[in-house]
């Protein structure tokens, strides 16, 4: 998969692009307005990451060059000021998600893959972990054939899992993808719901993907 | 009205005292002019008398008025020429009465005599008293109307201050709304609302500078810390960190977190004064303290 990742910050852009080489995308970069302008016309990208306030322009101007040349390529909008004006502005003129800095890079992976299946499968996509398959438009997973009945936050945590899979997740980057804050750092209710979701897969005769790494968070991945 | 009382604390006292003065002064000047014209009157009788005694060696005849006596009295020693003042038996009125008189000498035919010429003082008297009255209600009514005229001026004229003085009680910081001020004739007041709209224009401007920077700088901390985060993200997949390692990263995280709560705080703060959230309540905080 392709990604134009619209950045002026190089620090940014560096660390942005090691973690979704990680997960095997291609990332193209960008760190200007003038640039920005010509790799998306003279390229497609499944997803472009849009930075609007670059130093040359405003990165929505981008996304209105986008949606005139009728292209497809999907848009996150990433911006250091969570404004709501401009995330009303560039959702209305067509981005597909919009994510404030600063951000977890999980978050970013999980949203970018959220992205490319609603463009590519009409939403549609099975996701394939060993004997794990995730149905990301009816939600229904199944663990070797059968199905696993989850909570609604049990699905959204084990779909984060996945998408960010073999990658050492943070607790606080848990707690913001499902209730969106990081509830001041205090995260029992963190280990209730893996808890749940390990016995849960476990019964359905899946294996243990998700192992604790001490201090930092979990990983979902074979041993 | 603290002006005008204290306007009021020094006028009325300087004002009744130069008038209890100034109406002591008068009395005896207008006293001392009277009297002095009524010695004038008894010199001329006193000339009279002497051309009369010098022209026919004898003494005039004393034809005595109620207010006018004159009497002569043959003496041994001759008397001082004097004046003076003196309550005297008044036929006519049947009562005590102020005289003035003046006593000489007069020699008729080698024989001494005391000549005393009295006039009436009562009259003068009495018309000193009745000018000294009038002058007094003059000058009291004048007081009066003059106070009373002040109260109801001063009031009016002291508007324009009252309000500037309003609006400036009312004046917010980081509203939208300027200081509106009518131009009057008074020199002083329109100064003073030039001045108070300089002032607030000027504080204004300074405090949104403010506002304006910290929002700024707010937002440049975003970059950096989101940096930090990101790297230590990125750390935190190797796979070989020593649990001691793991440690340091841990509280770097956690640092940077703090870090990132207070710029959002920051935030916040500089998005409060500017109308940005449309609705507001009240919060009891004491109820929020004990509930936790």
């Amino acid at each position: 998969m392709k990604i134009l990742l619209i950045e002026d910050e190089i620090a940014l852009r560096e660390s942005i692009c090691q973690y979704l080489e990680q997960q095997d995308y291609y990332c193209d970069t960008s760190a200007s307005y003038k640039e920005a302008l010509n790799k998306t016309e003279t390229n497609d990208y499944d997803c472009i990451l849009l930075d609007i306030s670059l130093p040359d322009g405003n990165g929505l101007k981008i996304l209105e060059e986008l949606k005139r040349n009728k292209k497809s390529d999907g848009v996150l909008i990433i911006s250091a000021k969570n404004s709501l004006d401009d995330k009303i502005k560039g959702l209305n003129l067509g981005a597909d998600d919009y994510l404030p800095k600063p951000f977890h890079l999980s978050e970013l992976n999980a949203r970018i893959g959220a992205i490319i299946r609603r463009k590519n499968f009409d939403g549609h996509d099975v996701i394939r972990f060993h004997e794990l398959s995730v149905d990301t438009r009816d939600k229904i997973v199944f663990a070797k054939g059968n199905p696993v009945s989850l909570t609604k936050k049990e699905y959204e945590l084990l779909l984060y899992f996945i998408s960010n899979k073999k990658r050492v997740i943070s607790k606080d980057a848990i707690a913001r993808h499902l209730w969106g804050d990081d509830m001041g750092g205090n995260y029992d209710f963190i280990y209730t719901h893996i808890k749940n979701l390990r016995k849960k897969l476990q019964e359905a005769g899946d294996a243990d993907y998700i192992k604790s790494i001490y201090g930092l968070g979990y990983k979902f991945c074979e041993e | 009205m603290k002006l005008l009382s204290k306007y009021n604390r020094v006028n009325v006292p300087v004002m009744i005292g130069s008038l209890v003065v100034s109406s002591i002064a008068f009395y005896f000047i207008l006293h001392f002019v009277l009297l002095n014209q009524l010695d004038k009157d008894l010199v001329i009788e006193e000339q009279e008398i002497n051309e009369y005694v010098a022209h026919n060696q004898l003494l005039p005849r004393t034809s005595s008025y109620p207010d006018q006596v004159i009497a002569f009295y043959q003496v041994k020693a001759a008397p001082h020429r004097s004046f003076s003042s003196a309550k005297i038996y008044n036929k006519g009125k049947q009562e005590k009465e102020l005289y003035r008189q003046l006593v000489f000498q007069v020699v008729v035919q080698d024989k001494l005599y005391a000549a005393t010429v009295r006039k009436s003082q009562q009259e003068s008297e009495d018309l000193l008293k009745l000018i000294v009255s009038i002058t007094l209600a003059v000058i009291l009514l004048l007081f009066l109307g003059i106070f009373t005229v002040n109260r109801f001026i001063l009031r009016q004229l002291w508007r324009p201050f009252h309000t500037v003085m309003e609006q400036l009680k009312k004046f917010d910081i980081s509203g939208k709304s300027e200081l509106q001020f009518s131009t009057s004739d008074i020199d002083e007041f329109n100064e003073l609302n030039k001045t108070a709209k300089l002032l607030t224009n000027k504080v204004t401007s300074d405090y949104d500078a403010l506002k304006s920077f910290t929002e700024n700088a707010s937002h440049e901390i975003q970059t950096p810390l989101a940096i930090i985060q990101m790297k230590l993200e990125l750390l935190t997949q190797s796979e070989n960190l020593t649990r001691g390692q793991v440690d340091i990263v841990v509280a770097i995280h956690e640092a940077a977190d703090r870090l990132s709560r207070l710029n959002q705080s920051l935030l916040l703060l500089t998005k409060l004064d500017n109308s940005q959230f449309a609705e507001s309540e009240n919060v009891d905080i004491s109820l929020l303290l004990e509930k936790h």
